[in-house]
């Protein structure tokens, strides 16, 4: 059910929502280029790159953003994602 | 994958842009943890424990019985003339556990209801057009 518009959330301006789009589209862009390289490093591996350099990779996302807050970088400022061969089968 | 960016007020200061999978078996609209984590930035031991959320609801759903964090939220889709339409709705951000790591966060029908569905398996593209 919609929100009544009394209780609607109050939100940054819109022109920031380009910013993210862009943002987002940059990270794509680094994962499509290097998908082949990191997946043979790193198969089925959370890997977490920080200025285009991979900062940790595991099997589990929680070493990965150990690994993060030991050196110090924001959550926000690195990219994370689970490099893998195999398509994900999800059953919803 | 639809791309949707999302500003959660309680703990975010801007926009950012998530990939949601289209989920027509899905009530709500859920924040999966990788997403939760690297996107909205939410500390992960925060994540992992509901003595730390003002509320907690638990669904059945991908990864079986979960517990989720609903927030109060705001939507926007960008159109294909670049023109930006918003929502407001709550996100349900899950419970980081061992088994729901590498989920997707999930688009379900709370926003799904203001579009019509075109979905081609031939032209490998899924359109999400507004109901006006």
């Amino acid at each position: 059910m919609a929100m009544p518009e009394s209780n609607a959330v109050k939100a940054p301006s819109t022109d920031s929502i380009s910013a993210a789009w862009k943002q987002a589209d940059k990270e794509d862009a680094y994962w499509r280029r290097h998908r082949e390289a990191l997946l043979a490093k790193y198969p089925d591996k959370f890997v977490a790159v920080h200025k285009s350099r991979v900062i940790a990779a595991s099997e589990n996302l929680t070493d990965v953003l150990t690994v993060l807050q030991t050196k110090s970088i924001s959550l926000r400022m690195a990219w994370i994602k689970f490099i893998t061969a195999n398509p994900r089968h999800t059953l919803l | 994958m639809v791309r949707v960016a999302i500003f959660i007020p309680d703990i975010m200061n801007g926009w950012v842009a998530v990939d949601f999978l289209l989920d027509t078996g899905a009530s709500t609209t859920s924040l999966h943890p990788l997403d939760a984590v690297s996107k909205v930035g939410i500390d992960p031991v925060r994540l992992a424990q509901p003595s730390r959320w003002s509320d907690f609801e638990d669904h059945g759903g991908i990864g079986g019985e979960s517990r989720y964090f609903p927030l109060p939220a705001r939507y926007a889709f960008l159109a294909d003339d670049g023109s930006v339409k918003e929502y407001s709705e709550q996100i349900y951000i899950a419970q980081l556990t061992p088994v729901n790591q590498t989920l997707p966060s999930l688009l379900g029908w709370d926003l799904l209801q203001h579009f019509r569905l075109n979905i081609s398996w031939v032209d490998s593209k899924i359109e999400l057009e507004e109901v006006s």
